[in-house]
C-alpha cells in the first residue's frame, strides 16, 4: 500500500480526485513520528497543524505532577488547528505520538499554495465541522452549568456566572 | 452597497478575522452574494432552536446575543460588536441557533442564505476560499477565546484556594472556617477543574469537570457574600 493509498483510504478525502490528493501529498509529504515523540508543547507558538494519517497522539494540559492527559486523536483528525492559520496563536495543550505515527503537516504557506486543490477543500470542511462541534460541546457543558445554578442575589456582579458569560465572546 | 464600500468592509473583517492568504477581493464578492440591510435596536436576527439558514456578516453596530435560562428568560451571553461574522457555527454544522441574536443599536449587515452559502461553499474558487477561511477564522477565534477565559477563571480560583491554604491565623484575623473543606480544596478538584479546561481546549468532557465548576461558583458565592458582611 503506498502512502496515497493511505491517504486515500481517510473518510476525510473521500471523494477527492488521486491527482489532487497526490499533488496535496507532494506539497506536504507525511513524516513518520517514533512512539512517544512530542508534537507540540502547551504554550508555544503554533504555526501549523497536523492531520494524523496513522497511529494516535493524545493531548495533555499542565505541566509536572499536574500533566494531565485530557483526550485523544486518531487517524483522519486535525490536531492543533489554531496554527493553520497563522495569526501567532499558541498552543492549548501538549501533543504526544502514542503509537509511531505518520502525519501530514498543514502550514499557513500550504493554504495559500493549493487554495484550490480538491483534498484541502475537504480538509477545510473537515475542520469547520470539528470546529463548530467542539465550540457546541463545550458552550454546552458551560451553558448547563450555568442554567443549573440558583439565584444569585444583587450585587454579586463579580460572581463566576457572570464571567462565565464571556466565553462566547464578549470583548 | 456599491463596490467599493464592499471592499472597505471586507479589508475591515480581515483585520478581525485574519487568516492566510487572505483575499480582500474575493470576500468583497461574498459579500455582492449577500443582501444588505441595515435594522434599528430591538430586531431579533434569529432566534434559539431555529434552523440555522442564515451567514451574518455585521458591518456597523452591535448584536446582543441571549439564551433562554432555566426559569424560560433571556439572559445576555455576549456582545458581538462590528467588524464581525456571527450564525457562522450553525452554518458550519448545519444545525439550530444555539442562541438568539438582536440588535443592540442600529446595525449594518450583509445576510447570506442558506442556499447562496451552501453553494459556495463547495467551491474551490476564490469566493468558496473565502468563505471557507473566514469561518475557519471565526470558529479558531472563538474556541482561543473560551479557552483564555476559562484558563483564567481556573487561574484565579487556584490563586484564592492556594491563598487560603497557606494562610496563617492571627490574633487580629481568626482562621477562616471552612465548612466543607473536601470539597474545593482537595486535589482533586484542581484535577478536575483541568478536565473542563480540556473541554474548551476542543478535546473531551466529562461529568466530574462540570460538577467542579459548580463547586467553584457555590465557592465565588460564599466569598462574595463574606465581602458584603464586612
Amino acid at each position: 500500500m503506498t502512502e496515497l493509498d493511505v491517504l486515500a483510504a481517510l473518510d476525510v478525502f473521500a471523494g477527492v480526485p488521486r491527482a489532487d490528493l497526490h499533488r496535496l501529498a507532494t506539497l506536504a509529504p507525511p513524516t513518520h513520528f517514533p512512539a512517544g515523540a512530542p508534537l507540540f508543547q502547551e504554550g508555544e507558538e503554533a504555526d501549523m497543524s497536523l492531520l494524523l494519517v496513522e497511529g494516535r497522539v493524545e493531548a495533555s494540559i499542565g505541566k509536572g505532577k499536574k500533566a494531565r492527559v485530557i483526550g485523544s486523536a486518531g487517524p483522519g483528525e486535525i490536531v492543533g488547528e489554531q496554527g493553520l492559520l497563522g495569526v501567532g496563536a499558541r498552543r492549548n495543550a501538549t501533543v504526544r505520538t502514542l503509537d509511531p505515527c505518520q502525519c501530514m503537516t498543514l502550514t499557513p504557506d500550504l493554504l495559500r499554495q493549493a487554495r484550490d486543490n480538491a483534498a484541502l477543500v475537504a480538509l477545510e470542511h473537515k475542520l469547520l465541522v470539528t470546529l463548530a462541534s467542539r465550540i457546541r460541546h463545550s458552550n454546552a457543558v458551560v451553558q448547563e452549568a450555568w442554567r443549573d445554578r440558583r439565584k444569585t442575589g444583587p450585587g454579586q456582579k463579580t460572581s463566576i456566572r457572570d464571567r462565565l458569560r464571556g466565553l462566547w465572546g464578549r470583548r | 452597497m456599491d463596490r467599493r464600500q464592499l471592499e472597505q468592509a471586507a479589508v475591515a473583517l480581515l483585520r478581525h478575522h485574519r487568516f492566510a492568504g487572505a483575499d480582500a477581493g474575493a470576500l468583497a464578492d461574498l459579500l455582492a452574494r449577500g443582501t444588505a440591510f441595515e435594522q434599528p435596536g430591538g430586531t431579533v436576527l434569529c432566534r434559539e432552536g431555529e434552523p440555522a439558514d442564515t451567514l451574518f456578516f455585521l458591518l456597523s453596530g452591535r448584536v446582543q446575543v441571549l439564551v433562554d435560562d432555566a426559569r424560560g428568560e433571556q439572559r445576555e451571553l455576549a456582545v458581538i460588536e462590528a467588524p464581525a461574522i456571527f450564525g457562522h457555527v450553525g452554518v458550519a454544522d448545519r444545525s439550530t441557533r444555539s442562541s438568539t441574536c438582536a440588535v443592540m443599536q442600529r446595525a449594518s449587515i450583509v445576510a447570506l442564505d442558506a442556499s447562496t452559502y451552501r453553494a459556495i461553499l463547495d467551491q474551490p474558487s476564490r469566493t468558496g476560499t473565502a468563505m471557507r477561511r473566514i469561518l475557519l477564522s471565526g470558529l479558531v477565534q472563538q474556541q482561543s477565546t473560551g479557552n483564555a477565559k476559562l484558563r483564567t477563571l481556573m487561574s484565579g480560583i487556584r490563586k484564592r484556594e492556594e491563598r487560603r491554604r497557606t494562610r496563617r491565623p492571627t490574633p487580629s484575623r481568626p482562621a477562616p472556617q471552612v465548612t466543607d473543606p473536601g470539597k474545593l480544596v482537595g486535589q482533586e478538584t484542581e484535577v478536575d477543574l483541568m478536565d473542563l479546561a480540556g473541554v474548551e481546549a476542543g478535546w473531551q468532557v466529562d461529568s466530574e469537570g462540570m460538577e467542579d465548576l459548580k463547586l467553584a461558583e457555590d465557592e465565588e458565592m460564599r466569598r462574595s457574600r463574606l465581602r458584603r458582611r464586612r
